[in-house]
């Protein structure tokens, strides 16, 4: 198979990885956090396709698709939440909105 | 140009849009640009997916990320406006340890990667000959639809209930009577 | 379809960068150069802005945008079970294992499912606009 090799993808997926982990661990604002989880969702979706390319499983590409629609669940879960915690604190700190604890 | 340079060209091509978006959502300040660079990082994997075989979940990717996610994730900076105030401090006190526990990430990966053998390398295919014949000469989007409402009915169904817990969830947190 | 036949979406690509290029640098080569503070304007020949860009917006778009992306994502699900119907229905061609009849039945829990937060949504009063 005249292709690029299978560890090219991979290695890109765990680097885009990194970098949404990065994004997650060192951010204070919860958009860019969440993006960076999304960033991180889409690494890992693109080693599914990998594999299900490389190894012929046809599951792989079944399983980002319902990965994807986690996503979006998430998403319109999540996001609602930061609105609404705008919305009460007018705060962009996630480190400072520790309401339950008080 | 051989057929195989072509797709060495385009993989580093939509490589360097993807690390570049990438960078570019951790790094730039202005949060609009970091979600312009995130669109320009998740049209790359698009690009990847057509360059795998996988041109209906390419398609799935620019109609939900890019379409959908990346939309709602505008509105919300639209709802937050002291997000974009320069005086406010975008990191944390955790810029090195989490490069540093990133890097080790990323090098572990690494290392896992190029030791593992996998089964491409043995030529064990995982499902029927005419299986692999269908999905070289049919589309996509036919061998993904009855592979999920043929195999995978259930998980397809948990996704309908879950759409409907995200739908329900956000309307109840994101819809007051006092907007009205 | 192969991804040999995206080279034509690749050079499809190619050529609108390469007509939006020349266009812009033939258009910065011939134009005069005026500076002015009106062509700064946002709208240089309509309203004068007022105010920032950077208000709070109602929060009823949101809503509005939540209930466009689950149901976004209910199309994209219905469209590879449309594509998929013959295989589905009579599993030609190939030898895929048909299930008939029930394919229809799952699309139609799929949708009854979203149609109960479609409902709820509407009873809420996401849906009333002013």
């Amino acid at each position: 198979m005249t292709d690029v090799p299978m560890f090219y993808y991979t290695t890109l997926a765990a680097l885009l990885f990194s970098i949404g982990a990065v994004g997650v661990i060192v951010k204070r604002n919860p958009i860019l956090i969440f993006m960076s989880i999304e960033l991180m969702l889409n690494a890992v979706n693109l080693s599914f396709i990998t594999y299900s390319r490389y190894l012929h499983f046809l599951e792989g590409q079944v399983y980002a698709f319902l990965l994807i629609t986690v996503a979006a669940a998430e998403v319109a879960v999540g996001l609602a939440i930061i609105v609404a915690l705008f919305r009460s604190k007018r705060e962009v700190d996630v480190d400072a909105a520790s309401l339950m604890k008080e | 140009m051989s057929p195989a340079d072509l797709i060495a060209i385009y993989f580093y091509f939509f490589a360097a849009l993807a690390i570049l978006g990438a960078l570019g959502v951790v790094v730039l300040r202005n949060i609009f640009h970091s979600v312009l660079s995130m669109i320009v990082c998740l049209f790359a994997v698009a690009g990847f997916f057509v360059l795998l075989n996988a041109e209906f979940l390419a398609a799935v990717q620019v109609i939900i990320y890019v379409g959908a996610i990346m939309v709602l994730i505008i509105f919300a900076i639209l709802l937050s406006t002291r997000i974009m105030r320069r005086d406010i401090v975008q990191t944390n006190a955790y810029v090195l340890p989490g490069i540093i526990v990133s890097l080790a990430f990323l090098v572990t990966t690494f290392f896992v990667i190029i030791s593992t053998r996998f089964v491409e390398d043995y030529h064990v295919p995982f499902y029927p000959a005419w299986l692999a014949e269908a999905s070289e000469k049919l589309d996509n989007t036919m061998i993904v639809g009855w592979s999920l409402m043929a195999t995978y009915s259930l998980p397809f169904e948990i996704a309908s209930i879950l759409l409907l817990m995200a739908l329900i969830g956000g309307v109840v947190l994101a819809h007051r009577k006092e907007d009205d | 379809m192969p991804y040999q036949d995206y080279n034509w979406v690749a050079l499809f690509i190619l050529a609108g960068i390469a007509f939006t290029g020349v266009a812009l640098l033939v258009a910065w080569l011939i134009r005069p150069s005026r500076i002015a503070f009106s062509k700064l304007t946002t709208y240089e020949c309509g309203e004068e802005p007022q105010y920032t860009a950077w208000i709070r917006y109602n929060p009823r778009f949101y809503v509005i945008a939540i209930i466009f992306l689950v149901f976004d994502v209910d199309v994209v699900f219905m469209f590879p079970w449309a594509s998929a119907y013959k295989i589905l229905l009579f599993g030609i061609p190939y030898h895929f294992e048909a299930i008939g009849l029930p394919a229809f039945g799952e699309m139609f829990i799929f949708l009854v499912i979203l149609l109960l937060g479609w409902l709820f949504a509407w009873k809420k009063g996401a849906f009333e606009w002013v």
